[in-house]
C-alpha cells in the first residue's frame, strides 16, 4: 500500500472538518480522523486534533474509560512520532494533570515542554538579533536593542544570546544610537 | 513629534499601573470594583480593548462553576462532583486557606485544572 501524500492527508482533514465542527464532532468526522490516525500514525496534527475532539465530545456507546484510554494512546503516539516536540509533550502533560490526576508525571512533562520551548525562544531570539544587527539600519538596530534588553534578562547564561547582545550594542554604538554610558 | 511620543509614553505608563491595579482586584475576587475600573479605564483610553477583553475573560473564568464545564470533561475518573456548585475562585480560596472540609487537596487541584482545561481545548 502506498503512503498517502501530504495533499491527500490535508484534503482528508479538511473533509473531516467539513462533516463535523471545530469543537462539536460528528461520528463521520471522528471516523475519518481515526482512519488517518491508522494510516499515518506519525502525522502529529491529526493525532492532537482527534484527541482534543474525543475529550470535548461524548460518543454514544463508548465508556469514559475507553475514551480516556484512546486519548492517552493518541497523545503518547504524538509525543513519540514528533520526537518529543514541546507542543505534543505539553498536550500529554495537560491530559495527565487534568484527567489522570498524576501531577508528578505531568510536572516532569511540563518541565520538558518548557525547556524545549525555551530552547526555541533562545534560538529564534539569537537569529533575530543577528539578522537585525547585520541589517545595520537605525530601525533594525533599534529593534535589536529592545530585544537585547529582554533577551539578556531571560538568558543570562546563554553564550549565543550574550554574544549577539554585545555585538548588537557594538553596532548600535558605532551607529551613534547609544549614550556613552550605555555603550 | 517628540511631544506626541512623550504623551504616548505617559499614557502607556499610566495604563500599565492601572492594569496592574485591576489584576490585583481580580486576583482578590473584587470583581465589581475591577469591572468598574475596566469600564472607566477603557472609556478614558487608558486600557486597550484587547486588554479589557482579556481581563473580563479572566473574571468570567474565575466565576465558572465546576458544574458549568461540559459533560464530556466531567467524565474524568475521580471527578470531584461535590465541588460542582463552586466557582474557580472559591476553589482557589479553599486551596489558599488549606480548607479541605469539602474536598481533599488533590480533588481541589483537579477541579481547578479541569475548569482551566476546558477553554484550552476549544479550537482557537
Amino acid at each position: 500500500m502506498t503512503h498517502p501524500s501530504l495533499e491527500e492527508l490535508e484534503a482528508k482533514l479538511q473533509e473531516a472538518r467539513a462533516v463535523g465542527g471545530a469543537n462539536r464532532a460528528s461520528p463521520e468526522q471522528l471516523r475519518l480522523l481515526r482512519e488517518v490516525a491508522r494510516e499515518c500514525p506519525a502525522f502529529t496534527p491529526n493525532l492532537l486534533e482527534l484527541a482534543r475532539l474525543l475529550l470535548l465530545n461524548e460518543e454514544a456507546g463508548v465508556s469514559a474509560d475507553a475514551a480516556f484510554a484512546e486519548v492517552q494512546r493518541l497523545l503518547e503516539q504524538a509525543v513519540r512520532g514528533s520526537k518529543r516536540n514541546p507542543v505534543a509533550v505539553l498536550e500529554l502533560a495537560h491530559f495527565l494533570d487534568a484527567f489522570r490526576n498524576v501531577p508528578r508525571e505531568a510536572e516532569k512533562l511540563y518541565e520538558e515542554g518548557a525547556a524545549g520551548a525555551l530552547k526555541l525562544v533562545e534560538e529564534s531570539w539569537t537569529a533575530l538579533l543577528d539578522l537585525w544587527t547585520g541589517e545595520n539600519t537605525r530601525e533594525s538596530l533599534g529593534k535589536a536593542l529592545e530585544l537585547a534588553a529582554l533577551a539578556e534578562k531571560v538568558f543570562p547564561e546563554s553564550g549565543d544570546i550574550m554574544l549577539a547582545v554585545v555585538t548588537a550594542r557594538n553596532y548600535a554604538a558605532r551607529a551613534g544610537l547609544m549614550d556613552a554610558e550605555e555603550a | 513629534m517628540g511631544a506626541v511620543e512623550e504623551e504616548e509614553e505617559q499614557v502607556r505608563f499610566k495604563g500599565n499601573t492601572l492594569a496592574a491595579r485591576i489584576w490585583v482586584l481580580i486576583g482578590n475576587g473584587q470583581f465589581v470594583e475591577a469591572e468598574a475600573l475596566i469600564a472607566e479605564g477603557t472609556a478614558a483610553g487608558l486600557l486597550s480593548k484587547p486588554q479589557a477583553t482579556r481581563m473580563l475573560e479572566k473574571i468570567s473564568q474565575l466565576n465558572t462553576r465546576l458544574g458549568d464545564i461540559p459533560a464530556s470533561v466531567q467524565r474524568a475518573p475521580d471527578f470531584p462532583s461535590q465541588l460542582k456548585d463552586y466557582t474557580l475562585f472559591e476553589i482557589d480560596q479553599m486551596l489558599q486557606r488549606q480548607d479541605f472540609s469539602i474536598a481533599a487537596k488533590a480533588q481541589l487541584m483537579m477541579a481547578k485544572k479541569l475548569i482551566k482545561e476546558f477553554p484550552r481545548l476549544l479550537a482557537k
